[in-house]
């Protein structure tokens, strides 16, 4: 059985009175590409943060790398590549003196490696920070995160500004890394991309984790959107929830049967369905108002 | 090693610049307006000495702005000790706060260096950018002197300028203690602090039930006229200044350490 690279047990966090989490309890195996979900304001960046040191944890305890995040987080963040969901710098440098700077910062020579991902993300070093678009700063920030070559990674919405393109390159290098043996944890807000690469799931509700889990038995249970034309009244079968009535039909989110459903609605005056994957929200939601135990 | 020391310093580089070339230029200037100013010397001390409590207040009852070193002691202590003490307590009061109030905290504080070793290596670059600032200020000054023609008293120059030096470390280090508090860049509390500091001084001059108050503000100890009129510096009221200067710097340093840090 391999080791976990991330435990935390009971970790707490409260800002004064306000909540940030609650007795998480959360398990990154080596080699994992965790994707840690949940809404704004759920709790993701503050775990991510007190697992990285920036913040004292109110309670419980957390482990990284068989670490204690307090204690020894200095050795902890030899050994990890961070990248911040706002990616902010210092404005009047020079993206080459960024990334000097940040390889300096771990003590290490990385120039190899940091030519070769500059290239690979088509990176102007040249460039000031304050010249640079949101997905560009990303890009510096995917450079500063892994030009030393970290066993873990922790990506904070990692991909929010990168274009098409080059999310799919930075996810093609995340799969490298991974095969070479680094450890992944990112936090999203985009289903897809948890569910075309990670390997594991955990989703985090108003400061708890309420499920985690493999990601195929997140997708056995997968639920379904469905709009209906034609019918007014749904008939009565388990798994529907979210219902809304729309002057043409019916919308609503299924999570059953799916067959039971056809069968049901062949009954019905039903004159067109359109059945979709669900966006994030909806499975969130589903789950929130579930709550069970995945 | 010092990698933060260095980054810092490049940071700082135009303001280190443009604060030491205006207050070192300021210094220079006005001690080439002491030629023209000697010849009516007699009629302007007695013009000064008539001013009372305007007079006390600039230390001009204790020494001559007649003769050279006394207007350098008027003239430009005050702009480098003001200046100076402004210059200090703006690198100092941003050398912390401005990390998390310009979002880089998480990139700096998420490398492999210790808050403590980052701390100690902002503290070095915040005192090696006022030593760079004086040093300068030193130069324009002793160029000024050759400058007139005049004779340089080395030994009162190089007091006030050590204590000058002692003066905007000791405002610097309060101000870097402060900034652990902060969660953005003050430099209006900075310059407060530093303007307060100063204005305690001139009390002290006016009244002496506020004498203790040498101990506490800077100014007194590397006050012009007191050292000119001296040849000494006062070192109990330095090793005070140093202990307060210290003392905030460690008590922020502690806390810095503990507290979260915002993205």
């Amino acid at each position: 059985m391999s080791m976990n690279i991330i435990e935390t047990k009971m970790l707490t966090k409260y800002y004064g009175k306000a909540r940030g989490i609650i007795d998480i309890n959360m398990n990154v195996k080596a080699g994992d590409f965790y994707g840690f979900v949940g809404p704004n304001g759920a709790g993701k960046s503050t775990t991510i943060r007190t697992l990285l040191g920036l913040i004292n944890p109110s309670g419980g305890g957390a482990s990284v790398l068989g670490l204690d995040c307090r204690k020894d987080r200095n050795q902890i963040l030899r050994r990890v590549g961070y990248m911040p969901s706002e990616s902010r710098f210092y404005e009047q440098l020079r993206v080459q003196e960024i990334i000097d700077l940040s390889a300096k910062l771990h003590n290490k020579d990385c120039r190899l490696e940091a030519e070769r991902l500059c290239e690979r993300f088509s990176i102007d070093k040249k460039k000031r920070i304050e010249e640079l678009s949101l997905g560009n700063r990303k890009k510096v920030s995917i450079v500063c995160a892994m030009q030393h070559k970290p066993e873990l990674l922790i990506l904070d919405e990692a991909t929010s500004g990168l274009d098409p393109l080059m999310q799919k390159e930075f996810f093609l290098l995340l799969h490298e890394l991974q095969k070479e043996g680094a450890t992944i944890l990112m936090s999203s807000h985009f289903l897809p991309e948890i569910q075309n690469n990670c390997s594991r799931v955990g989703i985090v509700k108003e400061g708890r984790l309420i499920a985690e889990n493999n990601i195929e038995v997140f997708s056995q249970k997968t639920i379904k959107n469905i709009q209906l034309n034609g019918v007014e009244k749904l008939p009565k079968i388990s798994g529907i929830s979210n219902v809304i009535t729309e002057d043409d039909g019916i919308q609503f989110v299924f999570q059953g049967d799916l067959k039971q459903l056809l069968l049901a609605l062949g009954q019905t005056d039903l004159t067109d369905i359109r059945i979709t994957e669900p966006s994030l929200e909806d499975i969130i939601l589903n789950l929130y108002e579930k709550e069970e135990s995945i | 090693m010092m990698t933060i020391t260095g980054h810092e310093l490049r940071l700082n580089t135009k303001t280190i610049l443009v604060w030491a070339s205006t207050i070192g230029l300021c210094i220079f200037v006005f001690m080439l307006l002491y030629p023209p100013f000697k010849s009516q010397s007699a009629d302007i001390d007695k013009m000064f000495a008539g001013m009372g409590q305007f007079s006390v207040a600039f230390g001009m009852d204790k020494i001559s702005i007649a003769t050279p070193i006394g207007f350098y002691g008027i003239q430009d202590g005050v702009m480098l000790s003001l200046g100076g003490a402004m210059f200090a307590a703006m690198i100092g009061i941003g050398m912390l706060s401005k990390e998390e109030g310009n979002h880089t905290a998480e990139f700096l504080f998420t490398s492999s260096e210790s808050r403590g070793s980052i701390l100690i290596q902002k503290w070095l670059a915040a005192a090696a950018a006022i030593l760079i600032f004086d040093t300068f200020c030193l130069a324009c000054g002793v160029l000024s002197f050759y400058a007139i023609g005049e004779e340089l008293l080395w030994k009162e120059l190089l007091l006030f300028h050590l204590a000058q030096l002692i003066m905007h470390l000791e405002i610097g280090s309060i101000c870097f203690g402060i900034s652990a508090f902060l969660k953005k860049n003050n430099v209006g509390l900075g310059i407060g602090i530093a303007s307060l500091l100063y204005f305690l001084n001139m009390f002290i001059n006016f009244s002496e039930k506020l004498d203790g108050l040498k101990y506490i503000t800077p100014f007194h100890y590397s006050d012009a006229v007191n050292i000119f009129s001296s040849v000494r510096i006062g070192i109990p009221e330095i090793a005070a200044g140093i202990c307060i200067g210290a003392a905030v710097c460690i008590v922020g340093s502690v806390h810095y350490v503990r507290r979260d840090l915002s993205a």
